[in-house]
């Protein structure tokens, strides 16, 4: 088994949106949302046999608009979240909804089709997080840890903190905070702590890191990164890379002209780690 | 043994020859040795000498010789044997007569001699028989002389005896008054020898009252004295000869000599203590500046406080350390006194450094070099006159530290100096802006502040060089011949300045924020070229003129030309890459702020080309400019001569690709982008932030690059309609018509603005791309 070899997988459409099926923890699954401003927008369901180095894929339609931010529920496997642009009398709007997929879908066992266009299905409509008045919505975000029913979202220079009540049908809104500065600043992306009970969330404007305790909604000390080891499989702009939620050395990697690559963290550096 | 018989046979009158023999036999008979006679017996027929063969042996046997003889010659032989033997018969008979006869007359006299000797001796006996009889008469009258004399002889040397005394004790009685006077008459130490001759008898008879009251006297006197001294002693004023006879007089009155050192001393303490004050009172107000200049400071020190330490240190020595009879104190005096000097040392030392430590001027330093100088030497003289103080260590120990201290000055003066240059080089940079005339020119600047530069290392490193020079007396210690040229002087000030100039120039591309964005990229640019200079040629030049001048001559490592010039170039490359970072974020700024500020969907239809299009073309020619004082052409990837032709084609194969938008299938997105992938299958993918090459082209290829790829990714984040589409396509045409001059490979840009039009098209509502003609005419119009 060529262990260390990236799997390649290409998408008809230019996508931005990509994310693991986070309570799925024995399967490699990922799902990939596109943008396309003409045809109904996918959501892949991508499956990687780790042992074969063979791909799986299944499509769900995602006829709300092109997706721009996609999460899935830590919680509920069937359940993820969208931001998609929805166009209407010449303007646009994105929005942000938390839908179910089908059911047969969620473990993704069956056998991928031959035709993909042919079984594509669609998806169920839970709840939309109504952002009317905080702007355009730049990512919804789940609360890592708990049972599903928390997401933050971030709309233009809001952080928004909603509750999912009655299995995930309602969404209420139960606490705001705001990014002020020195002109129209935006969050373009954001993470939950996994550690500290989950009550810190680190939220990304510009090139400025902030971090946010969920408690106040105040912001913190600003953090530090560095490179490990570079990729370089993509031909265009990479928007998204996530880690497996089964795997923890292997993560995928999406670019805007729809190619998806599935590559691991070099085994030199595995073992470094883990020995 | 050796009896008479030899003597008589010996004068050398005899006629030698014949008489030769008989007196060997003799002698072999009394068994004296003979050598003649030996090599005699040698030859008789047995050999065997001293053997009973041998005739003339001692120990001869006739008969054992006979039978020898009969048994060993033939008859012959034995015959001329015999005749031989019959021969030295009579001549030893002959012999023994005529010895007779010679001594005979030799006898008689003797005898008579003999007997006219006794007849002499008998008179003799007689006179000396009468001589004993008077020499008793003799003894007999002088005992009785002596004995009468006796009484009257006693009585003389009795009275000599009182006389003595008598005379002794009249200098006793006279003794206070003698002193009184001798007092009186400052005669010191006339009085000091007349109490110490009678100190001992006063002390041995002082029970006597009489004697007490003298002695008594005599001790109010001498303490009187002895306080006078002290006074004398403690007044100071006298001369050191002065001085000395009132120590060797209050030695000799018993004074404790330690007393008496820790007197003296304390004594010259106050002295050169008030000298040290008025030293430090030149120092002038904490914070002020100093009174005097470093060279009349030290001047003083030297002139008053060394040497009057000089002179205590020399006169104690005399008096104390090396006098005749003190050498039970040497030991003692000898440490009180390095004490003192040391204690006295350590605030002068301490005053001077504070003093060193008030030249912070960073001009000329020669006055400081002689001061120092001066400084060391005179403490060499001192050291001379007391080795065992550690003063001459120290001293050299704060020549030192102060040339240390100095060349960290120098260091900063230089990195200040630096900073001072760039500084000028910003205002002269924004300046000229707000009187309105033409920029200034970077290749003039950049030659200013190197030359500036170079001249202040320059003449930093002629100050430097007065600590090194021949006619200085620490010079040649051995920290200013080897760690002071090679550890001070290239590494740290020159060494030291070169990597406080790539620090700097790295500072410059780390600071992020506030800090970094308010360098202006021009000095950015400056200083990359800087850098780049000091690589190539500044470093070595440097290095070399330092080394020239500072003869390196120990073993300890220095920084090679090489690892500097590396540094150097890293800092120029890095300089060089932020300077592209922060022109084509400048530029990227003006692009994303008119893409995102825009509603794309609700456009008019373009008339013109955006304005900002325009702005960029006319910064990137103006960085081109400037990048062109600094920096050579560079290459570019060969041309054809109608380039403008090329960049046409290749734009409208991309125009066609965007035509194709509107007649999308469900089957076209594949073939789009299998046709964008086919393209970028011939064109290598593009590294947005790579490093730059030191040339104009490739400067200007990195800022456009970055400038178009943030075009790129606002577009995409974007939705468009119909005439955004347009306004695009007419905004990339135009950029495509004025960039292409700038970079290296002109394919890099119709790519990535082939890229914007293609990402608009695909993020547009309604893709009804503009005819190439009528975007040719707006964008030639304006």
């Amino acid at each position: 088994m060529e262990d260390d070899a990236p799997v390649i997988y290409g998408l008809e459409f230019q996508a931005r949106a990509l994310t693991p099926q986070i309570a799925e923890t024995d399967a490699i699954r990922f799902l990939v949302g596109t943008q396309s401003l003409k045809y109904d927008n996918q959501i892949h369901i991508i499956d990687f046999d780790d042992e074969n180095n063979i791909i799986n894929k299944n499509v769900l339609i995602h006829q709300a608009g092109e997706i721009w931010h996609i999460s899935a529920s830590p919680a509920d496997k069937g359940v993820l979240a969208t931001c998609y642009n929805k166009t209407s009398d010449s303007k646009v709007m994105t929005c942000a909804a938390v839908w179910r997929m089908p059911k047969e879908l969620e473990s993704g066992s069956h056998e991928s089709p031959d035709d993909s266009s042919s079984n594509t299905q669609t998806l169920e409509l839970l709840c939309h997080l109504d952002n009317t008045a905080h702007g355009n919505m730049a990512c919804v975000i789940w609360e890592p840890m708990g049972d599903g029913k928390k997401l933050i979202s971030l709309a233009d220079n809001h952080l928004l903190l909603w509750d999912l009540q009655e299995s995930s049908s309602n969404a209420v809104l139960s606490n705001s905070a705001a990014l002020e500065g020195k002109g129209q600043l935006k969050f373009t992306s954001g993470r939950w702590s996994p550690h500290h009970n989950c009550t810190q969330v680190a939220t990304a404007n510009d090139s400025a890191i902030r971090g946010w305790d969920t408690r106040s909604m105040r912001t913190k000390e600003p953090l530090q990164d560095s490179i490990i080891a570079t990729y370089e499989e993509h031909e265009d702009s990479v928007y998204a890379v996530e880690w497996s939620s089964a795997d923890p050395w292997l993560f995928a990697s999406l670019s805007y002209d729809g190619r998806l690559v599935i590559n691991r963290v070099p085994r030199a550096l595995k073992y470094h780690i883990l020995l | 043994m050796s009896g008479p018989l030899p003597g008589p046979a010996e004068p050398g009158s005899e006629p030698p020859g014949g008489k030769r023999r008989p007196h060997g036999m003799l002698k072999l008979y009394y068994g004296l040795p003979d050598p003649a006679g030996e090599a005699q017996g040698g030859l008789a027929p047995g050999g065997d000498p001293g053997g009973p063969t041998d005739i003339n042996g001692a120990h001869f046997d006739p008969e054992v010789f006979l039978t020898k003889l009969r048994k060993e010659c033939s008859l012959t032989q034995l015959m001329d044997c015999e005749t031989d033997m019959v021969k030295q018969i009579r001549a030893l008979d002959s012999d023994m007569q005529t010895l007779v006869y010679e001594n005979y007359n030799k006898f008689i006299s003797a005898t008579d001699t003999i007997r006219k000797m006794k007849n002499d001796f008998k008179k003799m006996e007689d006179e000396m028989d009468c001589l004993a009889a008077n020499m008793a008469v003799i003894t007999e009258f002088s005992a009785r002389i002596s004995s009468t004399l006796q009484d009257q002889h006693e009585q003389i040397t009795k009275l000599s005896g009182v006389h003595m005394l008598l005379r002794k004790l009249q200098f006793l009685f006279e003794l206070p008054a003698r002193l009184t006077k001798c007092v009186e008459l400052e005669a010191y130490g006339q009085a000091v020898r007349y109490y110490s001759k009678a100190r001992s008898i006063l002390h041995q008879y002082q029970h006597m009252p009489s004697f007490q009251g003298i002695q008594d006297d005599c001790q109010k006197i001498m303490a009187n004295l002895a306080q006078k001294l002290r006074e004398k002693f403690r007044d100071g004023g006298s001369g050191a000869k002065d001085l000395a006879e009132c120590v060797e007089l209050l030695l000799q009155l018993d004074e404790p000599a330690e007393e008496l050192c820790d007197e003296f001393l304390s004594h010259a303490r106050c002295r050169l203590k008030a000298e040290l004050e008025a030293l430090e009172a030149e120092l002038g107000q904490p914070g002020g500046a100093p009174i005097t200049d470093i060279l009349e400071f030290i001047d003083r020190g030297c002139n008053i406080f060394v040497s009057n330490m000089c002179l205590v240190i020399a006169s104690y020595q005399e008096l104390f350390v090396s006098r005749e009879g003190m050498q039970g104190i040497t030991r003692m005096a000898q440490d009180k006194l390095v004490a003192f000097v040391n204690s006295l040392m350590e605030t002068y030392f301490s005053l001077v450094e504070r003093r060193i430590q008030l030249e912070k001027g960073v001009g000329d330093n020669s006055l400081l070099v002689r001061a120092l100088d001066r400084f060391h030497r005179r403490l060499q003289a001192l050291a001379k006159l007391l080795p065992a103080s550690n003063v001459a260590a120290e001293g050299t120990e704060i020549v030192v530290r102060a040339a240390k201290e100095r060349i960290h000055q120098y260091l900063l003066a230089l990195q200040s100096f630096y900073q001072d240059c760039l500084t000028d080089v910003r205002q002269s940079l924004a300046a000229p802006r707000l009187a309105g005339k033409e920029s200034p020119n970077l290749a003039e600047l950049l030659g200013t502040i190197s030359a500036s530069v170079l001249n202040q290392i320059k003449s930093v490193l002629t100050y430097v060089h007065l600590f090194t020079a021949k006619d200085i007396t620490f010079s040649n210690k051995p920290y200013f011949k080897g760690e002071f040229c090679s550890q001070g002087v290239r590494e740290g000030l020159i060494v030291g300045f070169i990597k406080a100039i790539c620090q700097m120039a790295r500072q410059f591309c780390e600071t992020t924020g506030d800090k970094g964005g308010s360098t202006p990229p021009a000095v950015l640019l400056l200083l990359s070229r800087l850098c780049l200079d000091y690589e190539t040629s500044t470093i070595s030049y440097i290095l070399t003129l330092t080394d020239e001048q500072f003869l390196v001559q120990d073993h300890y490592p220095i920084t090679p030309v090489t690892s500097l010039c590396a540094e150097a170039r890293e800092a120029a490359q890095r300089l060089l890459n932020h300077y592209v970072k922060v022109q084509g974020l400048i530029i990227s700024q003006m692009l994303r702020k008119s893409v995102e500020t825009r509603d794309w969907v609700n456009t008019i239809e373009p008339r013109n080309v955006r304005a900002v299009m325009k702005r960029v073309v006319e910064d990137t020619t103006s960085i081109d400019v400037q990048v062109g004082l600094l920096y050579e052409e560079g290459v570019r990837k060969a041309q054809s001569s109608d380039s403008s032709k090329r960049t046409f084609s290749v734009y409208s194969s991309s125009r066609q690709q965007s035509r194709y938008a509107p007649s999308y299938t469900p089957s076209a997105p594949l073939d789009t982008n299998l046709l964008s992938n086919i393209q970028k299958l011939f064109s290598e993918r593009i590294d947005i932030f790579s490093p730059v090459e030191f040339n104009k082209v490739s400067v200007l290829t990195g800022i456009i690059k970055i400038s178009l790829k943030t075009f790129l990714e606002c577009v995409r984040l974007r939705t468009f309609g119909r005439y955004g589409l347009q306004q695009i396509q007419v905004d990339c045409y135009y950029l495509q018509l004025y960039l292409w001059r700038f970079v290296c490979d002109e394919n890099l840009v119709h790519f990535l603005l082939d890229e914007i039009v293609g990402s608009t098209a695909h993020r547009c509502l309604d893709p009804v791309p503009m005819e190439q003609s009528v975007i040719e005419v707006i964008c030639e119009r304006g």
